[in-house]
């Protein structure tokens, strides 16, 4: 890969083999020129001969399937036996991304990394008796190889290919997310380090197209380019949110990014404040991230201790303060305003001409580390910027009805279909592709036939998002005026309330999609057949009206549904139907007296008295009391209910 | 400043490149509706019902936050803009109550105001309403969340110009309202100044009304009805005639109302001054604290609500109002020879806090409360409405007697600056200084080392008050030109005569001074919490 060549160039001659002594040593000195590089990309380099190390992915989703199990597994089973002791090394990681594999846990071995997946303690006891005890591998559960010393294909599919193409998620699930020498060891400050020798020979150009390159990851400025010249030109003290908040409602990439490197994401805010003279850092959290936070502010500990942090960083004159702060969730701080609201103890409201304005610029956390990526670039560029030297990538978090769900990173420009299907793995139980909704709740819907589009910044044009975080996996029995009203209901309830079209409109929308998600009854059909034109219609007038992005995005599932998707809607309206049958309020249940055994069960549970029959005759359903709530097609034992 | 060309509506115009489409659009004569900004606020583009196209932008802006760039071209009444506004107030409506009938604000309500321009004549979309309850915590102020349509204007007036901060917004969504944090007034910060009553552009935020109690006392035949009016309530009423004649005017429409008695309250304010410029001396020589007069009930509920330290400031004596009670009942109760309980005593005041003043078991005197009831001028309004009374046939009638107008110049009393002006022309010597607003408490040490602090929680003082029936700050200033001619003149009597007549006064009813119109030394107490 041309990138990691270019790496090599920029190293200094410490390597490997020879590895830099005197890492903190070396920053410290006036001229900081060891770039810290080992080895490129790979971590590894723990294992002396014989040894073994086991690591374990404990990040949320690997604690949530039994992470923890497994490694206590681990740690009883390695205290139990001396000879197993001495050899093998047990570690935490943060998240790998392939959610669906965990409990992950990688053995390096020799001269290659096995990684293994869904390992319970069955599984953990087998791979101590074959794999690290002899030497043979487990007949299944491998999720891939990854041989140190051997570049593999190109292939996607193959996991060393693909960890070989992360590069904002490079370290995650291979490194201590805890741990500061191991980042250090996998390349980490290089970026400070070339950030800080910017600073003190006081090349103000470079910096500048620096913190532009930075910034302007995919081509897409998260702010415009004159504010961010403006605000690296004003004196006085400044500070840098770093927005550590997910992209959309959905997505679930800045947490495994902040729980598996979080030394990368303090760094890239360390390398912005350095590049834009601010002396003060914010990360500005999503209170969820629980284990984030306690890793973050673990992370800011060890910075300060090395002296990275602080009065007078390393002697340069600059002092750099970065504070942990739990702000709010995602859903109610979409704009900067809103943060810097937060951040002053305010209600969240978008635009308000805070006071920290000025002093205060916001950054998405994906470009923080994105420069972080850059900076290891940073010693050997003298002239022009390097952009398009680091392929492109974007994070996603893939969800919904797949067979492998995960946070995975690809590069821009990989069509629909590749994620799906390839990283994916498909849709779950081989049913059809129905759709995907690209950007959480206030995302699009995209219809399978469109499938080969590849994933830039022209998609997201079509569809009418700006960012995102996630895809949405939707198969042939999801039904889209469902996922829309849901969509709208998540959004209509994080509105901040100021604007009328968005704290009006959108609970109005919701209401309709309600309403046609049931059956009408007399007079309310008239009502009904105008819903159609209704809800097109308002959802433009919030998209063109509303206060902030908030409003005029979470109308986006509706206007790309009804693009896509306007036969699915007119069945529910005019024909009182939902094609996928997921809107139960369109369904219609009967008894098959042929079936029905007269046991009463469906009789005593229909909440509305809706079932009459005698014990041990047949039953039948009174149309007029039934409110198609399904719960007699869901306690018949004899399947003798039946929808329509 | 520089002069750029826009267009609007296909005409080429000259603009400042620091003004809004909006401004620009009001000056060259197009009129784009608002409903969120109000006159001197800063409050934009909550309501989006002054969205503009601008050619070349996706989304429609709103006219008034966008400034105006070189080359502009701004469509003020296109068919998509008037579509758009339209819809943003069916939905408004969509959400309000359907009781414009009997609503206090029917026929001055912003919305149906609005909805009148835009020519809606139907419910387009119907679905749920918030229901909550009103909250009727509060002797001054009601505020019933269902008319509130969330603008925002209360909000920014009470947190921003009037620095007190009780209402604020909560919950997200379709469920956010605006209120205090306590959900009741009573129990928050409110200081009952009633500005945000004032901006209200709907019925959402009113007075309590006292003309159910009035109106029971007027009609009681066992009951005498006395009227104290307050220089700046007049201010508001019969704007169309001469200044001389308000007075009569007045006098003659409360007698047709059916009050027994009407006072003027000059012979109050002119015994709250002495007694102020007393204390003031006293507090001087003692080496005490600045006076914070208690003149503007809404400052004292701030100062125990907020700043209980500075309770030692506070001024002893009562505030005009109470005094012209006491004086009223006193006298009334010599004269006609009843009880103080068939005495009832009606204020007439711009001012919602005097309700809550009123009410107070602290301020009670001997048992009885010196003021029954407080009328706003808007209150008094409604009642000339419902009687009928016709200001072309009014009887001019003269005050009663011994209450009558004999110091007209008092009446600045009401304006900022008013009290500082008074004292210093009946030769109060020491540092008087005067404070805008209340915020003047946030940095109260700068004025640690003067004699007197005067403080009005209204803009421009009582007249902008937020009984007063104005809609607008520069309707209160032309309020402040009026009180200033109300204010010339002799008075009734010349100017010997009346001080014969105030010593006379004096002696009659003022037997007792320290017991009646200084409070009661015990902690401090300018008032207890009732």
């Amino acid at each position: 890969m041309v990138w990691k060549e270019s790496l090599q160039e920029a190293a200094c001659t410490h390597s490997q083999s020879d590895p830099c002594p005197v890492v903190l040593d070396c920053l410290r000195s006036a001229e900081p020129l060891c770039e810290l590089r080992h080895n490129g990309k790979t971590p590894w380099q723990a294992a002396e001969e014989n040894q073994v190390v086991v690591r374990i992915g404990l990040g949320s989703c690997g604690i949530a399937a039994g992470a923890k199990k497994t490694y206590n597994y681990f740690k009883s089973q390695l205290a139990k036996s001396g000879e197993l002791k001495d050899r093998v090394v047990l570690k935490k990681t943060g998240c790998l991304g392939l959610c669906s594999h965990e409990v992950v846990v990688s053995v390096e071995k020799s001269d290659r990394v096995v990684f293994f997946k869904n390992v319970n303690i069955e599984r953990a006891s087998e791979i101590l008796e074959l794999y690290i005890q002899g030497d043979s591998l487990p007949e299944d559960g491998v999720l891939g190889i990854v041989r140190k010393d051997q570049e593999d294909g190109q292939k996607i599919g193959s996991l060393q290919a693909y960890l070989n193409s992360r590069v904002l998620l490079q370290n995650a699930g291979l490194i201590d997310p805890s741990s500061f020498d191991e980042y250090l060891a996998s390349g980490g400050m290089a970026a400070f380090a070339g950030a800080l020798k910017m600073q003190r020979r006081g090349e103000e150009g470079r910096m500048l197209s620096a913190i532009l390159a930075a910034m302007s990851k995919s081509g897409d400025f998260c702010i415009e380019k004159e504010r961010l010249v403006e605000f690296k030109e004003r004196s006085g003290e400044k500070t840098v949110v770093l927005r550590a908040l997910e992209q959309d409602t959905s997505s679930f990439t800045v947490r495994t990014i902040l729980e598996s490197d979080p030394y990368s994401a303090v760094e890239g805010l360390m390398v912005i404040c350095v590049l834009l003279g601010a002396s003060r850092g914010l990360v500005f959290l999503d209170p969820k991230f629980k284990n984030a936070r306690v890793l973050l502010e673990d992370a800011v500990c060890q910075l300060q201790e090395a002296g990275l942090l602080g009065e007078e960083v390393l002697g340069s004159g600059f002092s750099l303060r970065i504070e942990v702060f739990p702000g709010l969730e995602s859903a109610v701080c979409a704009e900067d305003g809103a943060v810097f609201a937060a951040v002053l103890g305010d209600r969240p409201k978008p635009g308000s001409s805070g006071k920290a304005q000025g002093g205060s610029l916001t950054c998405h956390l994906e470009d923080a580390v994105y420069a972080v990526r850059l900076g290891a670039l940073w010693p050997g560029w003298s002239e022009h910027p390097f952009k398009g030297e680091i392929p492109e990538t974007q994070v996603v978090s893939l969800l919904g009805r797949v067979e492998n769900a995960g946070c995975i990173e690809v590069p821009l420009g990989t069509s629909l279909r590749e994620i799906v299907y390839d990283y994916g793995g498909g849709v779950e139980n081989r049913k059809v592709l129905k759709a995907l909704q690209i950007g959480g709740a206030s995302g699009g819907f995209l219809p399978a036939r469109l499938i080969d589009t590849p994933l830039d910044q022209g998609l997201l044009q079509t569809l009418g998002i700006k960012r995102f975080g996630s895809i949405l996996v939707l198969d042939q029995d999801c039904c889209i005026v469902d996922q829309t009203y849901y969509s709208l209901k998540e959004m209509s309830g994080h509105s901040c309330g100021l604007c009328i079209p968005c704290r009006e409109g959108l609970f109005r929308l919701v209401e309709m999609l309600g309403s046609i998600k049931r059956a009408g009854q007399g007079p309310e059909n008239l009502k009904r057949f105008q819903i159609l034109s209704q809800l097109e219609k308002l959802a433009e007038t919030i998209r063109d009206t509303s206060r902030c992005s908030h409003g005029s995005s979470a109308v986006t599932p509706l206007l790309t549904g009804l693009t896509y998707f306007k036969d699915e809607f007119r069945a529910h309206i005019f024909e009182e139907r939902c094609p996928a049958n997921q809107c139960k309020g369109l369904l219609k249940f009967k008894i098959d007296a042929e079936l029905c055994t007269g046991c009463s069960i469906c009789r005593e549970r229909c909440p509305e008295d809706a079932i009459i029959g005698q014990s041990k005759f047949s039953h039948f359903i009174i149309e007029d009391r039934c409110t198609s709530c399904g719960i007699c097609h869901e306690v018949c034992p004899f399947g003798a209910v039946s929808f329509s | 400043m520089e002069e750029v060309k826009v267009a609007v509506n296909g005409t080429t115009y000259s603009a400042r490149n620091d003004q809004t489409i909006l401004s620009l659009c009001r000056d060259i004569g197009i009129d784009i509706p608002t409903l969120c900004s109000a006159d001197c606020l800063d409050t934009r583009e909550n309501c989006r019902i002054c969205v503009v196209e601008v050619v070349g932008k996706a989304r429609l802006v709103p006219a008034c936050s966008t400034p105006i760039a070189p080359g502009m071209e701004i469509w003020t009444h296109s068919e998509r803009v008037k579509r758009a506004r339209k819809t943003v107030l069916e939905l408004l409506l969509a959400n309000h109550p359907e009781d414009c009938l009997i609503c206090l604000k029917n026929g001055e309500c912003e919305i149906q105001d609005l909805a009148k321009e835009f020519g809606i004549r139907e419910r387009r979309f119907v679905g749920l309403k918030k229901e909550q309850g009103t909250d009727l915590s509060s002797r001054a102020i009601e505020r019933d969340p269902n008319k509130c349509v969330l603008c925002g204007r209360c909000v920014e007036i009470c947190s921003e110009k009037q620095d007190v901060g009780a209402l604020d917004y909560h919950h997200r969504g379709f469920d956010t309202i605006i209120g205090p944090v306590s959900g009741e007034l009573a129990s928050s910060d409110c200081v009952f100044c009633g500005q945000c009553v004032l901006t209200c552009p709907t019925g959402a935020l009113r007075e309590r009304s006292a003309l159910k109690n009035v109106w029971t006392a007027i009609s009681d035949p066992g009951k005498k009805v006395a009227a104290v009016v307050s220089p700046a309530a007049k201010v508001g009423l019969f704007r169309a005639r001469e200044p001389q004649t308000v007075d009569g005017l007045l006098v003659g429409a409360l007698k047709t109302l059916g009050f027994d008695y009407v006072f003027d309250m000059s012979i109050a304010n002119r015994l709250y001054l002495e007694l102020l410029a007393l204390e003031v001396k006293e507090r001087k020589a003692g080496g005490g604290p600045p006076v914070i007069p208690a003149f503007c009930p809404a400052v004292m509920a701030l100062v125990e609500k907020r700043y209980p330290k500075l309770l030692p400031f506070a001024s002893e004596v009562k505030s005009p109002g109470q005094i012209a009670g006491i004086l009223a009942k006193r006298y009334l109760e010599q004269k006609e020879d009843l009880s103080p309980r068939d005495l009832f005593v009606v204020e007439i005041k711009p001012c919602t806090a005097a309700k809550e003043e009123a009410n107070r078991t602290g301020s009670a005197q001997n048992g009885y409360q010196p003021v029954d009831g407080v009328l706003t001028t808007r209150e008094l309004e409604r009642m000339f409405l419902t009687s009928g009374i016709k200001e072309e046939k009014l009887e001019m009638k003269p005050f009663d007697e011994p209450f009558t107008n004999l110091y007209p110049c008092l009446g600045l009393l009401e304006t900022a600056g008013g009290i500082v002006q008074a004292l210093h022309e009946a030769g109060c010597r020491g540092e008087l200084r005067k404070a805008k607003g209340l915020k003047a408490f946030r940095d109260i040490e700068e004025f640690a080392d003067c004699d007197l602090l005067e403080v009005y929680a209204c803009p421009m003082g009582c007249i902008g008050g937020g009984g007063a029936n104005i809609h607008s700050f520069t309707e209160a200033k032309k309020h402040r030109v009026r009180l200033a001619a109300l204010s010339i003149g002799e008075g009734e009597k010349p100017l010997e005569e009346a001080e014969k007549a105030y010593a006379q006064i004096k002696t009659d009813i003022v037997s007792e001074k320290s017991a009646v119109f200084y409070r009661e030394k015990a902690g401090v107490g300018v008032r207890s919490r009732s």
